[in-house]
């Protein structure tokens, strides 16, 4: 062991002193309710009677659940067509940011600016634009094209498309956080590029690219994660809707805990989500090993 | 290397706390909750000041009506102060139970503003029996419908004091019938001629411009849910044990009448294109009621929407729901219920006969006065007949008329009786859309549906 230093011992001093609002946080509002749900999920709790041990029951029952498949299929086809979705329009937005123009600023605060709506407003206001027979989107497609428009949210095929649409709206934490990276980029390599004759293409794929690459995995865990707890959505607008085709895995767990009142079996789903998302988590990380260059390692 | 190390840990450690955000779903209610007994010691005479709390389903309507019931009951309880909590209605089910469940159980509350219902919470426990305080006597329940009360009677114990009772009728769009030159549909609920072959008639020749989104008018549609239309057409989707028993048991889906009910809503859309698809409900409903956009000319929904459609951009009225033989309709009667873990079921109890008080300033006459809504109390009928008359422009004997063929045909909603119907009313709506649609014949829907209802898990 190393003897720390006297400065080490105070910098740790306030190191904990720094982050204890937010751990005494974690462990009382987040830590306590987990490990309760932990427990929960071995019993049958309706909130008025006091929970009853069944053992594994909550599973079982689960496994053999048509709809916990359903909704599980609909939230997995709906992160698959939303992550890269996220990941793609964001960066392609952050770029365009990063460019001199007049009005830079204005425009990054109008693209950032949707992200700090509540998502219900959002929501609302979609559902407004996209209604097929009120909506300005259909109305401008039948009046400036003479098309009839799809029917959005209210079809079977196309309302999960149409919930990813809305990341639009949602992603602009995501391109400020690729826009940081950008902006963090070292200039002579750009410099080094160009004397080299590389086209704006080129330095693109073969540089910013490869340079972003730890921030491009960051973000898409980040949008896993968040589009496999897709909610507010479907609770808005579709109500789960049409024919379960909307309905999302924490939507058919808000269902189960506070329409039905079954917090065991709700608990379960939470910990098996919690399970799948830690899992895609890990398979993320370790196959993007390959692809993924850290700056300090290319200069070891 | 070694800084390399920690940057690729740091970020596994925030994603991992990240992903536990996961589990922030999960219910974070104290086990083993508060049940507590009554504590029966009559407080009233005390002087010490006794708080109940009042939750309902908030409702712009019915704001002043509210505060007026709590200063009144204040003035003549001087030792009881009621403090009322509005909860929006879609998430009075979530809110409660987590009141219940912290032990801040209301006193007084209507368990069918939660799209729960009645049943869920009976089953649940959570409602007091009021039995013995009607025994006691309360003469403000003097001139109720007993048929009214035993709706809420379970085992013969009393769980709720009827409020309010909406009927169902067929709205229409007075304007639409007058542009059609056509009579308007009868008040008389015996009149067998005014049955779904006759409305079928009418309707076509109300519709046109169908397919064109800005033109378009339909002849009919309604918010009524599948069983609601088995029930219309004389069937039903489940056995009669289950409204008495609050538990859904094995549906009865395959019964004729179902079939011929569905078979009919489903070609007033398809073959007749009289009514919307569910595509373009959902749209409108999207904005608020099909009926309200007055592009639909005939409506059957339940009696709020003599309140809500007061709004309306157009002359309407009500009428009788087409005759078939073995009709019924449903009747949505909404209790005043007290809390089984209720602190103060004395109060609470006194405030419920504020409530149902059906005499000029009582809170049942002034419910009726000022928010509009079917009285319970039979009572006030009369007077209501004639506001009711005045407001939509009818002679008060022909919406007397709708609504005794309304009461005389209905039976109360299943959403009361059986246990979480509201995920059984899911299930229906969802299963039932790739029917409506026509991508899935009646039989292969009701076979869907039959498994989808058989693997839900309601007690």
């Amino acid at each position: 062991m190393v003897k720390l230093s006297k400065e080490v011992k105070r910098e740790e001093r306030s190191f904990w002193l720094f982050i204890a609002p937010w751990f005494i946080g974690f462990i009382l509002f987040t830590g306590g309710p987990m490990l309760i749900s932990l427990l929960l999920c071995f019993t049958e709790y309706n909130v008025i009677s006091s929970p009853k041990f069944v053992g594994l029951d909550n599973f079982r029952v689960l496994f053999q659940d048509r709809l916990f498949y359903k909704s599980l299929f609909v939230t997995v086809y709906y992160s698959l067509l939303a992550v890269p979705f996220t990941i793609v329009t964001s960066l392609v937005i952050a770029v365009m940011l990063n460019q001199k123009v007049r009005g830079q600023a204005l425009l990054r605060t109008l693209y950032y600016a949707p992200s700090i709506i509540s998502g219900v407003a959002v929501s609302f206001l979609w559902s407004w634009l996209l209604n097929p027979q009120f909506g300005v989107v259909n109305s401008l497609l039948y009046d400036w094209f003479g098309i009839e428009g799809p029917g959005w949210f209210t079809s079977s095929a196309t309302v999960v498309p149409s919930m990813v649409l809305m990341q639009l709206t949602a992603s602009g934490g995501t391109m400020v956080i690729f826009l940081a990276a950008l902006q963090s980029l070292p200039a002579d390599l750009f410099e080094a590029a160009s004397i080299d004759g590389a086209s704006k293409l080129r330095m693109f794929a073969k540089i910013t690219l490869p340079l972003l690459s730890p921030v491009i995995l960051f973000n898409t865990i980040i949008s896993i994660i968040g589009s496999l707890q897709v909610f507010t959505q479907s609770y808005v607008i579709t109500k789960g809707g049409p024919d379960w085709n909307s309905y999302f895995y924490v939507y058919y767990l808000f269902d189960t805990a506070f329409k039905q009142f079954r917090m065991g079996y709700a608990s379960a789903q939470a910990w098996i989500l919690f399970a799948i998302i830690f899992a895609l988590t890990l398979i993320t990380l370790r196959g993007s090993k390959r692809h993924v260059h850290y700056e300090y390692e290319a200069k070891k | 290397m070694k800084k390399s190390f920690i940057k690729k840990n740091t970020m596994v450690g925030l994603i991992l706390i990240l992903a536990t955000s996961a589990l922030l779903s999960a219910c974070s209610d104290k086990p083993g909750s508060e049940t507590s007994g009554n504590s029966n010691n009559n407080s009233v005479e005390s002087n010490q000041k006794v708080e109940i709390v009042w939750a309902m389903a908030a409702d712009p309507d019915k704001k002043a009506w509210q505060d007026a019931m709590v200063s009144t009951f204040e003035e003549t309880h001087p030792n009881i102060t009621v403090r009322l909590e509005n909860i929006p209605y879609d998430q009075f089910d979530q809110k409660l139970t987590t009141m219940i469940s912290s032990g801040k159980t209301p006193d007084v509350w209507n368990p069918n503003q939660a799209d729960s219902g009645f049943a869920t919470y009976m089953k649940m426990g959570a409602l007091k029996d009021l039995t013995p305080y009607i025994e006691k006597g309360a003469q403000e329940l003097d001139t109720m419908d007993p048929n009214l009360l035993d709706i809420y009677k379970i085992d013969g114990r009393n769980y709720g004091i009827p409020l309010v009772s909406n009927a169902t009728y067929l709205y229409y769009n007075k304007d639409l019938f007058d542009q059609a030159n056509l009579p308007y549909p009868t008040t008389d609920w015996d009149d067998t001629s005014w049955n779904y072959d006759k409305m079928l008639e009418v309707a076509g020749k109300l519709t046109h411009d169908v397919g064109n989104v800005r033109k378009q008018v339909f002849g009919f549609s309604s918010a009524l849910s599948p069983n609601a239309m088995a029930w219309s057409f004389g069937g039903d989707f489940f056995k009669p044990e289950a409204y008495e028993t609050a538990l859904m048991g094995e549906p009865d889906l395959f019964n004729p009448n179902n079939i011929e009910a569905l078979q009919f809503n489903v070609d007033l859309i398809n073959k007749y294109k009289v009514a919307p698809d569910q595509q373009t409900v959902d749209a409108s409903a999207q904005l608020g009621d099909p009926f309200l956009t007055g592009k639909v000319a005939m409506y059957i929904t339940g009696g709020w929407g003599l309140g809500s459609y007061k709004s309306a951009e157009f002359n309407w009225g009500v009428a009788a729901v087409p005759y078939h033989e073995g009709r019924k309709v449903t009747l949505y009667v909404d209790p005043w219920s007290i809390s089984e873990s209720s602190k103060h079921p004395d109060e609470a109890w006194e405030f419920v006969r504020h409530l149902a008080d059906p005499k000029e300033g009582g809170g049942a006459y002034r419910y009726m006065n000022e928010v509009g809504r079917t009285p319970a109390d039979s009572s006030l009928f009369e007077l209501w007949y004639e506001q009711m008359g005045k407001q939509i422009g009818m002679e008060p004997a022909d919406f007397k008329q709708v609504h005794e063929g309304s009461i005389k045909y209905g039976r109360e909603a299943e959403n009361h009786l059986i246990v979480k119907f509201n995920t059984i009313f899911e299930t229906m709506k969802q299963t039932m859309s790739t029917v409506w649609n026509g991508k899935k014949s009646i039989d292969n829907g009701l076979k869907e549906l039959d498994q989808n209802l058989r693997s839900l898990k309601l007690d």
